[in-house]
């Protein structure tokens, strides 16, 4: 939850949490300010997410291997 | 290096002007949260005849060069709003030069304005500079260009001239905003809690003079009135058309500094007031406004929040006296505390900004900058954010800063050093422990994210005050936030009796995550099984009601 990913089953889209998408002149310019380090951890969570979908998909292959295995 | 342009200037009137609008102009800015500079400009060349297409800076540059090639304008207008963005368009505009688009680049925007030299010098392909306000200028530059005349006769330019930087006269500021068309907002708009949200203006320029701001110093240089405002029934009356042809309920001002302050702009906000109940809209829209302490006063802003106000950012930026004095406010830490009061006591939702450092900082200042944030918002009202001054250019105190040699770093970066090296270290160690961006600001960071649902609680008070258990989640908010904040003061607390006393902190950036997580985890989960135990009255709330009042000619002020 605490990375906003996604939008809860039970929640029409229209209503789905809509994270703060205006910036008030300071944040933008501190924002901007901080933009290597934020980058930087945008690039980790990204990879991580990536790292998290690979583990899905290989999971899944192996258990599509096992099957194919047993049907030989 | 000559101040002038040595070409004859040539003031013509735009509507008696001849032009070739075959080509369009292409403009390319920061479109974030809609630009309503982009959207001026764009709007002003299409009243004129010309097509306009507009790229956003963050697209992939790829996508721009290809737009460019494609399109073949006559001008490409690049509006650069942050001064650290400058690497980003140097890049692109190589990028556009080398996948051979030939024709005038042009810059414009605060930093291009009063610092056109730098501009030009780090931006060597730009052939212009468009200073101070530009949809004029701009305009004529189109028209001299297509019809193959000398653009550099026209007043309100810079550009390089036999490898010397010249300017022409400035151009007057803008002086009657209610000859410009709507601005340009081709694009689909954000939602909060579903109610679409656009930005506006009512006015342009500040007339005050805070050392900090480059904005003051943008249009104090430009000759002309320093602030000007629109009609009030024309503002409702652009309010009024987009919420029946685009259903928007949520407007934005973006005005430097709402009109309010003194006698002239007060009767001005009371016109507003009683044009947005005469228009039907004061029952069907919100909106927020940006305004200083100074500007907060009971009577007024219970009628503007009678009249649709829900959200007021003020610029509170300092909780002591000498802060204040350093950035010239000129206004006191009691004016300040008084503005929050006064929000509080009318049932206003409120932001700030707030520069817990500043080159002045010494460690009594930042603890009674800390107290002064206990004071404000102990009660959980709105979640703590702050930032450390940086020095602009345009700005007085980055032109002091200079003077007195302690000016660091460059363009992109502009930094100083404090006098007392224990608030170097103070500083450097509540960088490395907190993440500001996890915490701070940015998209993902937990305050704004605290009071965004503070947001759209207002909201739903607005649009939807029958729901029973609103104030529940409201006192949940309340509660995070509260607890949130004395987090964040804790740690700088204990950093400063550290930079004071010596010693370690038990604080890691660790701890801290996991804390933020949490907040975060309990915040989306009430906020998300309130919306979804209501959805049905939330949804209906999304409806326009199209029977306003059919409006007479509007009683122009």
């Amino acid at each position: 939850m605490s990375d906003f990913a996604g939008i809860p089953a039970h929640i029409p889209a229209q209503l789905a949490y809509n994270r703060k998408w205006w910036w008030d002149p300071i944040d933008m310019e501190v924002f901007k300010n901080l933009g290597d380090a934020a980058q930087r951890q945008l690039v980790a969570t990204s990879l991580q997410t990536q790292a998290e979908m690979l583990k899905v998909q290989a999971a899944g292959f192996e258990r599509m291997g096992a099957a194919l295995a047993g049907q030989k | 290096m000559p101040d002038v342009s040595p070409f004859p200037v040539i003031h013509t009137q735009a509507a008696t002007r001849l032009r070739n609008t075959a080509r369009p102009i292409l403009l390319v800015g920061f479109q974030h949260q809609g630009n309503l500079g982009l959207g001026y400009l764009a709007s002003t060349l299409r009243q004129h005849g010309y097509s306009v297409i507009i790229c956003d800076i963050e697209a992939p540059p790829a996508e721009i060069v290809a737009t460019a090639v494609k399109s073949n304008p006559m001008i490409i207008g690049f509006s650069l709003i942050f001064q650290f963005y400058i690497l980003q368009y140097q890049r692109i505009v190589s990028m556009l030069r080398e996948a051979g688009v030939g024709c005038h680049f042009t810059m414009g925007g605060h930093f291009p304005s009063l610092s056109h030299i730098q501009t030009l010098n780090m931006v060597p392909e730009l052939d212009s500079v468009v200073r101070f306000e530009g949809e004029m200028t701009l305009l004529e530059l189109a028209d001299v260009i297509g019809n193959g005349h000398d653009w550099r006769a026209i007043p309100g330019i810079a550009f390089r001239n036999a490898g010397e930087i010249t300017t022409t006269p400035m151009r007057a500021l803008i002086d009657d905003l209610d000859k410009f068309p709507y601005p340009d907002r081709n694009y689909e708009p954000e939602t909060a809690i579903g109610h679409k949200a656009l930005p506006l203006l009512a006015s342009r320029g500040c007339a005050r003079t805070c050392s900090f701001c480059s904005i003051q110093t943008f249009y104090r240089t430009a000759p002309g009135k320093i602030v000007r405002t629109r009609k009030p029934a024309l503002v409702v009356e652009e309010m009024r058309s987009l919420y029946l042809d685009r259903g928007i309920k949520i407007f934005l001002f973006q005005d430097d500094d709402f009109p309010l302050f003194g006698p002239v702009w007060r009767r001005w906000a009371a016109s507003f007031v009683s044009e947005l109940h005469r228009s039907g809209l004061s029952s069907r829209v919100i909106w927020k406004m940006n305004c200083r302490a100074d500007s907060v006063d009971a009577d007024i802003f219970a009628s503007m929040r009678d009249a649709g106000l829900y959200l007021v950012y003020m610029g509170l930026e300092s909780g002591n006296e000498e802060g204040l004095k350093t950035l010239h406010k000129q206004v006191t830490v009691e004016q300040n505390l008084r503005a929050v009061r006064l929000l509080k006591q009318v049932g206003l939702l409120f932001e700030f900004g707030f520069m817990l450092f500043d080159p002045g900082s010494t460690l009594d200042s930042v603890r009674a900058n800390l107290n002064f944030l206990r004071t404000i918002l102990g009660d959980g009202c709105a979640a703590a954010v702050f930032c450390r001054m940086l020095p602009y250019d345009g700005t007085p105190i980055k032109d002091e800063l200079e003077r007195t040699g302690r000016l660091k770093g460059d363009i992109v970066k502009p930094d100083y050093d404090f006098l007392d090296p224990r608030v170097n270290a103070l500083y450097a160690s509540l960088s490395s422990i907190v993440d500001v961006w996890g915490w701070i600001h940015g998209y993902r960071a937990l305050s704004p994210q605290l009071n965004w649902v503070s947001n759209e609680i207002a909201i739903i008070e607005r649009m939807c005050p029958a729901i029973p258990d609103l104030p529940q989640l409201k006192q949940t908010v309340r509660r995070l936030t509260r607890a949130s904040n004395e987090i964040l003061f804790e740690v700088v607390e204990d950093l400063l009796d550290i930079a004071v006393h010596g010693g370690t902190t038990t604080w890691t950036n660790e701890r801290l995550d996991l804390h933020r997580r949490q907040f975060l985890d309990e915040l989306l989960d009430a906020r998300n099984a309130f919306v979804a135990r209501h959805q049905t009255l939330l949804l209906d709330s999304l409806e326009i009601d199209a029977t306003l009042p059919t409006l007479n000619e509007p009683a122009i002020a």
